[in-house]
This record gives C-alpha cells, structure tokens and sequence, in this order.
C-alpha cells in the first residue's frame, strides 16, 4: 500500500491541476486498465453472491455496471474500498489489483484504500453542515490545512462538481438546503476533494429528477478527464450514453462485458440482449 | 367474496362522537386534577414566597423557615449528578450503538447489556437509594462514617479557651493561608484570635518565630507527628477490640500507649514517660467499652502532645492566656474522605444510578436516528469509525441527547426517595466541599408536610413552587436547545 499512501498525500498537498492541462482521453481502444480484478468470489454468509469475476476497470474511462436487481453488481461495487467490510458474515476471494496491490489482502490499510477510492451514494447523504465544511471534511481527516487552502480545495472541488456557480455565495448555508440534484453534486465534490483515483458512483441518480440526471451525466464525462469511474445503474440508457465500457451481470456472474457501443448495439450474450431489449428485468 | 354489511351512516357517527366525548373527558380529569394542584398550592404558598423564603435557613420558626441551604444543596446534587451522568450515559450509548459485536458470545452480551438497562429504567428510585447508600456512602463498610480510611484535604487550627472563659481559636498559617501582617510593629503577626461564634477578629496573635523557616518546618512536623499518633492509635485500639467493645487488662494499655506515642519526636520523647503513663491509665479505663466512641480521651492526650510539640518546636511565643489549645480539624473545598459518607458526591451519585439508564436510553435513540449513510459518508471519505463519530454522529445528535439528558436531570431534581438516606433535614447553611452534608428541596418539603403545625404547610407550598420553577426553567432549557438546533439544520 503504501506507493497509493504517498501518492495520496501529495495529491492532497498540491492543488489539483488546472483541467486544461490534462492529457486528451483518447477512443476506448487505447486505454490503459487500472484495476484488474482475477476471479473474484463473494459472499454473504452461505450465499454466494459474486462467482468468479474476472473483469478490468479502464483508466480515466466510465465503466457501467448493469443488471436486473440482485444480481451482485452493487455489492461488488462496495467491494472495491471495502464498504462491506462492515457488513457482518461479508466476505470475499480472489484479486482486486491496483497497483500491483491485492484491496482485498487482510493488511490493506481500508482507512487509506478509501481516501483513494471515492464513493457516491445512491442517496444524497450530505453531512449536516454548511456547504463549504461538507466540501473540506474528507481534506480535514487527514491533513491540517490552513484557511487559504482549505478555500481553494472547496472551490476546486466545487468547480469540479459543476456546482460552485450556484452555491458560491452561499458556501455557509447547510447543504440540507440544496435541491436533491445539487446535494448530489455536493457529494460528488466531497468525493473528489479528497483527490481519489476512483469515484464509484452506486446509483447516483435513481433518487433524481430527469434534469438533475442529465446534469450528472454531463459531470461524468468533464470527470472522467481526471477520474477513473465504475458506476452501477439501473437505467440502460444511462449506461448507453455516459459509460465507455459496460458489464451485464446476471444471477452473481458476469454475462458480458465490453466497450459500452459494442455492448448495446451487438452484444454476444443473448442474455444480454434480452435485458438490454428490455425483455426481463 | 366475504358479505359486506353496510353498517349504518348514523351508527358511526354516534361512535365517533362518543369517542371523541371519551377522550375529551379523559383529557379533562387530568387537566382538573393539574389545576386544583396548582390552585391550591398557590393559595397557600404565594403568600410565604419572598426573597427571605429563598436564603433562609430552615428555623423551628414555621414563618422565619426557608429553602436556601436546601436549594443550594438541590443545586450542588443536581451539578455533580449532570457532570457524572451524562458523559457515562452518552459513552455508553455510542458503546452500545456504534460498537455492535458481531461474534455470538459477544452479541448475547450486547443484548443481555442492553435489556437490563432498559428494565434498569423502571427500578423504583428507593432501591437505587438503597443502593447508593452502600456503594457511595458507607462503601460496603459497616464501619463508622465519622473515621473514614483515607482523608485528604482538612485544615487544622487551635481552640484555645481564653483566661475569662471565652473561646477563641487561633487560625495556623499552613498553606500561607494568612500572610504575615505587621501592627505597628516589626514583627510579624502569624495569626489572628477569632471569636469562636462570629468568626469576627478579637485579636491578633504575635509569634516569637524561631526563623520563618524553621517554625514553618516545625509545625508541619509537629501535625505530622500527631497525625501518625492518631492513626496508630486508632489502628491499635481497633486491634484491641472484640466484638465492639475494647479488651484490655494494664499491660496491654501500656502496650498501646507505647505504640501510639512512637511516632514523636527523639528529643522530646524523655518527657512523656509521664505522658505514657496517663495514656496507659486512660486506655485502661476504656476496657470494655466502644472504643472509636471515646473522643474524650483521645483529645485530652491531644492537648498535652501538643503542648509538648509545640514548646519544643519553639512556638513558646503564643500570647494567650487559658488553657491549653484544643486542636480541631476544618474541611478545605476541596475535602474528599473515603468512604464519602453523607455528602454531596454521595448524593449526586445516587441521582446518577436513578437517571442513567434514561440517559443512555434517550442518547441511544438519537444515535440511531441518525442515518447510516451518514457514517457510510464518513468511511468512504477515509474516516475512521471514530471521526464517523465525533464529527457527524454526535453534532447530529446532540438535540435528542441534551433534551433526553435535561428531561431526566428535570426528574432527578424532583427525587426524594434516592436522598432520603442520604441528605439531611433542616441543615443551617448550603454545602462547603464534595463531602459536606446537604439538604435537598423534596427532603425539606416532605420533612415540612409531615411537621404537625399547620403553617409548616404554607412553607411546604412555598418550597413546591420553588422546585417547579426549578423543573419548569430546566424544561424551558430543553424546548430552547430543541428548536435551535432545528432551526440550524
């Protein structure tokens, strides 16, 4: 773990780069993978929930997890920083590779595998502060910032999250106070304010209103320039038109998975094409 | 199909009227009794409720008598039941909320925990009573609460009884409680004579010092030494002891008297050959008797010791005339004896037994009304449980953990049975440290009512408005930080 702790830290240090700065992402094709996950099985208590998955997720690219409900894709979302680790009788086999790390070796460090791997709740669950202590919370755990910074770290992340236009003014109202669209957002950039490598998004936009859903998508792709992104989703279109590769799972097993073009225009699984067709789930 | 009967239109409105009239009148009776409560202890204890009433001691003087060392004690149990209650409570709410075992054993001991405590909350406060006495005043010891086994924090100071039979004490400077004051003259004045009574300057006592220093070393000595004859002697008479009562023939009198006089000083020791023998026949005469009772003895052996360690320590200079200095022992603020005894710890104590298992009741639901997602949010930023709990579990749940805490502080107040062993009645004047006696408004109100003159009564009302302006203000506060922090989120 403990290239991720370094580089952690001084990400968090540094300002984030100016967007403008970063590398073009270019077509999927050229992609390079960041998480590599080998046969991974999972359970909660005698149930297995997750067999044998071997997938891997793309580097700064949206990966879109699909599927009827049930069907593991949640639960393996939340084994990726170790959420489950909290659910009592969870347990979990097999590799998830970063960095030549296994998350799910016994000595993985989970306090700072989740700095690095952020997470948006199906929910808005913003913290009952202002809208700017939200934003510095995640900054505040680890380090000890002055004023100056901690306000550039919120306007960043707010910027980031396409969000600052509408709250800069009002950075200490409660953020209970925001519509449920911009309680979202707010999320996302308490998410990216601690400068993750990750962002999982577990149904970010089930709990919103259509305008609100368009205006996270649209945030997805700016993201996705800095971000690497693993989303699960309950609306196909959705997956079709934000995510750049797709896995179908079905009954705990992975169906399919491929470029998200491939997948909804030409899929392999006739699995898949019936759920896509919108024939059972 | 089952067969539906329509039931007649008119049918159900007469039950739902009658209902309502049910529930109107239900509501009435209790309001009624609630108004003819208040009426008639305002009647009767408007007219005794003046600033006096609330300062006053208590007097066998139904018309002079007042609350205020009552209320002060009220107050002083109320502080020390608040400062121990609610940090215990509220940590062992986030114990049984936030730290959930997940093994079996440990889970079937969660859960045992958690039902005692919420059958704790119905205990009838006199077995809490009960239970505070042994395990704050006496400490299971069934030895007497006037020789308690460690004491810590007592001042000393000499009563002299003058050559006119007045009395006066003189105050000692250890600690540098009185600075050297100069009367004209150039020599320092360690001390002052006190009227016993008033406490009031009579005059000033002038120290012929063998060298500040010195006389300071000196006296510390001189009270060291006492203090260790008092303790072996107490450990020696205690030993002597049989069934309560002192066993001892003239050798073992001798005996003693040697053991308790060892701790003196070398070079004076000579002298109290004489001593020795007096102690000896004193001790004798006691055979048979309660020996921690005898004060009597002890304090004259007292006299003469420190007469002795005073002359020799070179405090010969004591302008006083009279007879020999009586040593007593005054309470700092900041006594504390083991076991407590009767005192305020003890009674703030037992407040707490009584309202714990509200506390943590009441902060457990807070706790869990916060949402999971909150603490998921804290985790998935890198928190740890802990900062999950100090930062977003505690901030949000503070209203229900303040209201649920002042409610039951509200209750503590008003709770006469827990104290009823332990406060006192009729006490002249408020607590002075943790281990001082105190009396409490519902003692003093109860003592009042069961008082056979009639205008006793008058004063009972008068103390039962001043408790429920005390319980209303405590509940004013609760509805106050409720709707503050609504507003702020």
């Amino acid at each position: 773990m403990m290239p991720v702790t370094e580089s952690a830290e001084s990400n968090l240090a540094a300002p984030p780069p100016p967007t403008a700065a970063l590398r073009d992402t270019g077509p999927a094709a050229q992609t390079d993978t960041l998480v590599e996950i080998r046969s991974f099985n999972c359970w909660y208590g005698d149930f297995q929930a997750i067999h044998n998955l071997s997938m891997p997720i793309a580097d700064r690219q949206v990966t879109a997890f699909i599927g009827p409900s049930g069907c593991g894709k949640s639960t393996f979302l939340r084994w990726i920083n170790r959420m489950n680790d909290l659910i009592p009788g969870a347990r979990a086999e097999g590799t998830i590779d970063l960095h030549g790390d296994n998350l799910l070796d016994k000595g993985t460090d989970v306090v700072t595998l989740r700095r690095k791997i952020g997470m948006v709740f199906q929910k808005p669950n913003p913290f009952p502060k202002s809208i700017y202590d939200n934003i510095a919370f995640g900054p505040r755990l680890h380090l000890k910032l002055s004023r100056s910074e901690t306000d550039e770290i919120v306007e960043n992340s707010l910027k980031g999250a396409a969000l600052w236009g509408e709250v800069k003014d009002r950075l200490k109202d409660s953020a209970l106070s925001l519509s449920g669209g911009q309680q979202q957002r707010l999320c996302i950039a308490r998410a990216i304010a601690a400068e993750p490598e990750i962002l999982l998004m577990d149904e970010p936009c089930s709990a919103l209103d259509p305008k609100s859903t368009v205006a996270i998508e649209d945030l997805m792709s700016e993201l996705k320039k800095k971000y690497t992104i693993a989303i699960v989703t309950h609306n196909m279109q959705q997956a079709a038109r934000a995510s750049d590769f797709t896995a179908f799972f079905f009954e705990g097993k992975l169906i399919e998975f491929g470029a998200t073009a491939q997948i909804f225009t030409n899929p392999e699984s006739k699995q898949t094409e019936d759920y896509i067709t919108g024939r059972f789930g | 199909m089952p067969d539906y009967q329509p039931t007649s239109r008119k049918a159900r409105q007469i039950k739902n009227t009658l209902f309502q009239a049910v529930a109107m009148t239900a509501a009435g009776v209790a309001l009624i009794v609630l108004a003819t409560l208040l009426l008639s202890i305002g009647t009767r204890g408007f007219p005794r409720l003046d600033g006096n009433f609330i300062t006053d001691p208590m007097s066998s003087d139904p018309h002079a008598a007042g609350v205020g060392p009552a209320l002060l004690g009220s107050i002083s149990i109320l502080a020390v039941c608040a400062l121990s209650a609610i940090p215990l409570g509220v940590a062992s709410a986030i114990l049984l909320e936030e730290y959930r075992p997940k093994a079996k054993f440990p889970r079937m001991l969660h859960g045992f925990i958690q039902s005692n405590i919420t059958n704790l909350a119905g205990v009838p406060s006199i077995v809490y009573g009960i239970l505070g006495f042994s395990l704050f005043v006496t400490m299971f010891s069934s030895e007497n609460l006037n020789d308690p086994w460690v004491d810590f924090g007592q001042d000393f100071y000499l009563e002299y009884t003058g050559a006119g039979g007045d009395s006066y004490y003189v105050e000692t400077t250890e600690g540098g409680e009185l600075t050297p004051a100069t009367l004209g003259m150039d020599v320092p004045i360690y001390a002052s004579i006190r009227d016993a009574e008033s406490g009031g300057p009579l005059a000033d006592v002038r120290v012929v010092p063998a060298g500040d220093g010195e006389l300071e070393e000196a006296r510390r000595g001189a009270r060291s030494r006492l203090r260790k004859v008092n303790r072996s002697m107490r450990s020696a008479l205690r030993s002597a002891t049989v069934n309560g009562a002192l066993q001892v023939d003239a050798a073992s009198a001798q005996d003693i008297a040697d053991q308790m006089l060892t701790p003196l000083r070398e070079d004076i020791k000579a002298d109290y050959e004489e001593m020795k023998s007096v102690a000896a026949a004193e001790i004798a005469a006691m055979n048979g008797l309660n020996a921690t009772d005898q004060i009597l003895p002890r304090r004259q052996l007292y006299d003469k010791l420190l007469d002795k360690e005073f002359a020799a320590a070179g405090l010969k200079g004591l302008i006083i005339e009279g007879t020999a200095p009586l040593r007593k022992e005054q309470e700092k603020w900041y006594y504390i004896q083991f076991p407590f005894g009767k005192g305020i710890l003890a009674g703030g104590l037992t407040l707490m037994l009584v309202i714990l298992p509200v506390i943590i009741v009441s902060s457990q639901e807070s706790i869990r009304a916060v949402s999971q997602e909150m603490r998921a949010g804290v985790l998935a930023l890198g928190g740890t449980k802990w900062q999950a709990i100090e930062k977003v579990v505690l901030p949000t749940a503070i209203p229900g953990i303040c209201t649920g805490a002042i409610l039951a502080l509200s209750r503590a107040i008003g709770e006469a049975a827990p104290i009823l062993l332990i406060g006192y009645v009729g006490l002249q004047s408020g607590p002075s440290n943790l281990m001082a006696g105190f009396s409490a408004l519902p003692l003093e109100i109860y003592n009042w009512t069961s008082e056979p003159e009639e205008a006793f009564r008058d004063a009972a009302a008068a103390g039962i408005i001043v408790l429920l302006a005390v319980l209303f203000s405590f509940n004013a506060v609760a509805v106050f930080i409720r709707q503050k922090f609504q507003q702020a989120n």
